[in-house]
C-alpha cells in the first residue's frame, strides 16, 4: 500500500517536474559520444564495477553530462544572463579550477545551466559585465570544448539546476535528437542485508540456473544493481541506465530513476539515498536502488531497467525465503 | 619666559618625534640590502635537499614551468620544470595535468611517487586540499595523498581561501561555508531556493571571491551582478557574523582572486581587467584599475589581474597579463593599493622570512631585507 502511494507521488512529480521543463527551450549540444547522468565519475565511459573499483576518489555519480560534440565550438543551449564565468589561467603560477573554462547562465524558465570544459571565446570577458546585462542569446558561442578535469580531450560538460525545486535535472531529457535503440546490459543484482553478519550478498543473476530457486532468510534486503547503457550506438562511453524498476510478486516495490539530484546539506541525493552522493554507488559499483522486504515463502522477483528512449531489459529470478 | 623656553622645548620634542616617525615609515624600504638573480639553468635538483634541511630557510615557489625552492640563507635554488599544472608548499609538490590524471608527488628528502585523486590539488596556510573534479566536493589530504575529511556540497565551488584553521568556501547560488580544521561547519549562509519566487540576476547572488584574514576572525565575501557587494563577516564565538556591507557599480560574472594584508587592514580583489582596494578599517572602496573602462586603441589586448597573496605587512602582489601574442607578464606589488614595485616579466612571488622571491621564466629573484 505505501508503495503504491510512493509510486503515485513519483508519478505525480514526474508530469509536474517534465511538464514545466517541456516549456524550456533548451538545447543540448549534438554529440557523438555521451557518458550520461548517474554515470560513475572517475572513468568516464566505464560503469564496469571491477574497473572502477581501482578509482575510488571519483567514486560518485555525474551531476551532469559529458560530451563529445561534432565541432569544438560549443553554443549557449537557450538564452538568459551570464551570471558566472571562469577561465583557466594563462599562466600556471595562478590556480585553475578544474571544471576549466566554464559559463553559468541563468534562464527566465528559473533554470541555471552550467557549460563547462571549455576555452572561452574572449567576447566572454569583454561583452559580459560593464551594464551590458550580461545576457546572452540561445547559440551565442561560448568556447571551444577543450576537456578540463572532469572531461578527457575535446569533452565538454552540461548540467542544468532547478531553482524552484532544488534539484539537478538530467539534461538528457532535452537532448530530442537522441535515437537510442538499444537495451541498458544488467550486469548483475544483488540483494544484501546488512543485519546478517558474514552473508555474502545474494547474486540475482549469476549464481542459479534456470528452473532452480535462490534461497535466502527473511530480511529487509537492500537491492543494487549493475547495469550499463550505451547512449550512442557504437560510441566509446558507458553510462548509467535510467530507470530501475523492481516488481515483487507482481507488484513494484522500487521505482526510482536518474530523473534528477536533489540538494542536501550533505550534498546530493541520487535515487533516494541519502548525500553525499557516494553513498548511491557501493564497492562493487552497483547503485543502490532500494529496499524490499522478503517474508517467508515463494517470490519471484523481476528486475526492469530501461533507458531514456525506453528500450528495456529484464530479469526474472524466483526466490525461497526460510 | 617660561612659556619660551617651554615652547623651545615643545619644538624640540615634536622635532625628534617626527625624525623618528618617519625614519621607522621608510625603514622597511631601507633594510633592502641585497637583490640577487639565480637562473634556472644553474639550478640544483630538489632531489638533493636533504630531510633534515631546516625548512624556515627553504621558501617554495611556483612559476610559468618551473617550481622549487630558494634557500634564503646560502642562496641556492632547488627548481624542477613541470609541464602542465602544480601545487607546491614548503613539504614538497604535487605535479598533474589539466585533465587530472597525471599526478606526481615530490616530499622534500623523499624519492618522488605517483598517487590517485580525482581533482585538483590546492594548497594554502600549510594545508592541502583536493577540489574534486566536478568543482562539488573538496577534501583536506595528507602528503602521500590520503584524505583526511571530505565534503561534498550540493553547488559548484566558484570561490576558495584558507587559513590554518578556517576554510572559507563560495559557491554558485550565492551560499558561503565557513568550515573548521576537520571540515565541519562553523557558519553557512545558504538562499532557499523554495521561500524565494523570484530567480533573476539580480536575486541569484553568485560569489566570486573570498578571503580570511590570517587569523581567521573576519572573512570577506564578494558577489553578486547587480548590486555588486563586498560582504564583511567577523568570528562570533564559534560561528561567523556579517557586520558590514558595501556595494560596488555594475559587475562582471567573472570569477575573482582575493586576498587580505598580512596586517589585516585591507583586502584587494581582481576581477578579469579590474582592481580593486577595500579598506577593511575603515569600510572603504576605490577602484584601481579597469582595463575595460579605459579601453586601450589595442582592442584586442586582453589585460587580467589575479592577485598572487600577501607579501607581508601592508602589501599584497598581484600579477598582470596581456593575453596576446608575445603574453606578456608583470607582477605588481601593492602597498596599500598603490604601486610599491613593479617587476616585468615575472610571473609570480613568494615571500619568507625577509625576503621576496621574485619568479621569471628564467630563473628567480632574492630580494633580502624585505619588510623586515
Amino acid at each position: 500500500m505505501k508503495s503504491t502511494k510512493l509510486i503515485a507521488i513519483c508519478f505525480l512529480f514526474f508530469i509536474a517536474f517534465l511538464g514545466s521543463l517541456g516549456a524550456f527551450d533548451f538545447q543540448v549540444p549534438t554529440a557523438a559520444d555521451i557518458a550520461g547522468f548517474g554515470t560513475i565519475l572517475a572513468p568516464l565511459g566505464s560503469s564496469n564495477a571491477k574497473e572502477s573499483q581501482t578509482a575510488k576518489p571519483g567514486f560518485i555519480p555525474r551531476s551532469d553530462i559529458a560530451l563529445k560534440t561534432e565541432y569544438a565550438e560549443i553554443q549557449a543551449p537557450s538564452s538568459g544572463a551570464v551570471i558566472y564565468s571562469q577561465h583557466e589561467s594563462p599562466l600556471a603560477s595562478v590556480f585553475s579550477f578544474p571544471l576549466g573554462g566554464a559559463v553559468a547562465i541563468l534562464h527566465p524558465e528559473s533554470y541555471i545551466s552550467l557549460v563547462s570544459g571549455l576555452v572561452l571565446d574572449d567576447a566572454m570577458f569583454n561583452q559580459t559585465g560593464k551594464g551590458h546585462e550580461n545576457s546572452l542569446k540561445k547559440g551565442a558561442s561560448l568556447g571551444q570544448a577543450i576537456g578540463s578535469g572532469i572531461y578527457p580531450e575535446g569533452y565538454c560538460g552540461v548540467r542544468l539546476f532547478d531553482l524552484k525545486n532544488s534539484l539537478w535535472i538530467n539534461p538528457l531529457f532535452l537532448a530530442s535528437w537522441l535515437h537510442d535503440r538499444t537495451a541498458p546490459v544488467i550486469q548483475n543484482v544483488w540483494l544484501t542485508n546488512g543485519n546478517m553478519q558474514g552473508n555474502a550478498p545474494i547474486e540475482l543473476k549469476t549464481t542459479v540456473s534456470r528452473g532452480k530457486y535462490i534461497e535466502c532468510q527473511q530480511a529487509t534486503y537492500e537491492v543494487s544493481v549493475a547495469a550499463i547503457d550505451s547512449i550512442i550506438p557504437g560510441s566509446r562511453s558507458f553510462s548509467a541506465p535510467y530507470k530501475i524498476v523492481i516488481v515483487l510478486d507482481g507488484k513494484t516495490s522500487i521505482d526510482t530513476s536518474f530523473i534528477a539530484a536533489s540538494c542536501k546539506n550533505e550534498g546530493l541525493s541520487f535515487l533516494g539515498n541519502p548525500a553525499p552522493s557516494s553513498k548511491v554507488i557501493l564497492e562493487n559499483g552497483a547503485y543502490l536502488v532500494g529496499r524490499i522486504l522478503l517474508q517467508r515463502g515463494q517470490h519471484e522477483i523481476e528486475v526492469h531497467v530501461s533507458d531514456y528512449a525506453g528500450n528495456e531489459s529484464s530479469l526474472k529470478t524466483s526466490i525461497m525465503v526460510n | 619666559m617660561k612659556k619660551r623656553r617651554f615652547r623651545i622645548v615643545a619644538f624640540i620634542v615634536a622635532a625628534v618625534l617626527f625624525v623618528l616617525l618617519s625614519v621607522r615609515g621608510t625603514k622597511k624600504q631601507e633594510q633592502i640590502t641585497e637583490t640577487i638573480f639565480l637562473p634556472f639553468s644553474s639550478a640544483l635538483d630538489p632531489a638533493n635537499i636533504s630531510r633534515q634541511y631546516p625548512t624556515p630557510s627553504l621558501i617554495p615557489f611556483l612559476g610559468d614551468g618551473y617550481l622549487g625552492y630558494v634557500d634564503s640563507v646560502s642562496n641556492k635554488l632547488y627548481a624542477a620544470q613541470f609541464s602542465d599544472r602544480a601545487a607546491i608548499d614548503s613539504s614538497g609538490w604535487i605535479s598533474y595535468d589539466r585533465l587530472a590524471t597525471a599526478f606526481h608527488a615530490f616530499s622534500v628528502g623523499s624519492k618522488p611517487s605517483t598517487l590517485a585523486g580525482y581533482g585538483y590539488p590546492w594548497f594554502k596556510s600549510s594545508r592541502r586540499f583536493m577540489i574534486r573534479a566536478d568543482q562539488m566536493g573538496i577534501a583536506e589530504i595528507r602528503t602521500d595523498g590520503s584524505i583526511v575529511w571530505e565534503r561534498e556540497f550540493p553547488m559548484p565551488i566558484t570561490a576558495i581561501d584558507a587559513t590554518p584553521t578556517t576554510l572559507g568556501i563560495g559557491f554558485l547560488d550565492g551560499s558561503i561555508r565557513l568550515l573548521g580544521t576537520k571540515g565541519e561547519n562553523l557558519y553557512s549562509e545558504s538562499w532557499n531556493y523554495q521561500q524565494n519566487s523570484q530567480y533573476d540576476s539580480q536575486h541569484i547572488r553568485t560569489v566570486y571571491g573570498i578571503a580570511l584574514s590570517g587569523d581567521a576572525r573576519y572573512a570577506v565575501v564578494f558577489r553578486g551582478i547587480s548590486p555588486r557587494t563586498i560582504d564583511s563577516y567577523r568570528r562570533a564565538g564559534t560561528g561567523f557574523v556579517k557586520f558590514s556591507e558595501r556595494q560596488l557599480h555594475g559587475g562582471s560574472p567573472l570569477q575573482a582572486t582575493m586576498c587580505y594584508a598580512e596586517d589585516d587592514s585591507h583586502v584587494v580583489i581582481a576581477q578579469g581587467g579590474q582592481l580593486i582596494y577595500y579598506n577593511t578599517k575603515k569600510n572603504y572602496i576605490r577602484e584601481l584599475a579597469d582595463v575595460d573602462a579605459s579601453a586601450s586603441p589595442d582592442s584586442d589586448t586582453l589585460v587580467q589581474h589575479y592577485v598572487l597573496g600577501p607579501t607581508g605587512s601592508n602589501t599584497i602582489a598581484v600579477l598582470q597579463v596581456q593575453s596576446k601574442n608575445p603574453k606578456a607578464a608583470k607582477v605588481l606589488i601593492l602597498k596599500h593599493g598603490i604601486i610599491e614595485r613593479e617587476e616585468s616579466g615575472a610571473v609570480s612571488v613568494s615571500v619568507g622570512k625577509g625576503t621576496l622571491i621574485i619568479v621569471r621564466r628564467d630563473g628567480v629573484g632574492i630580494v633580502k631585507g624585505w619588510q623586515q
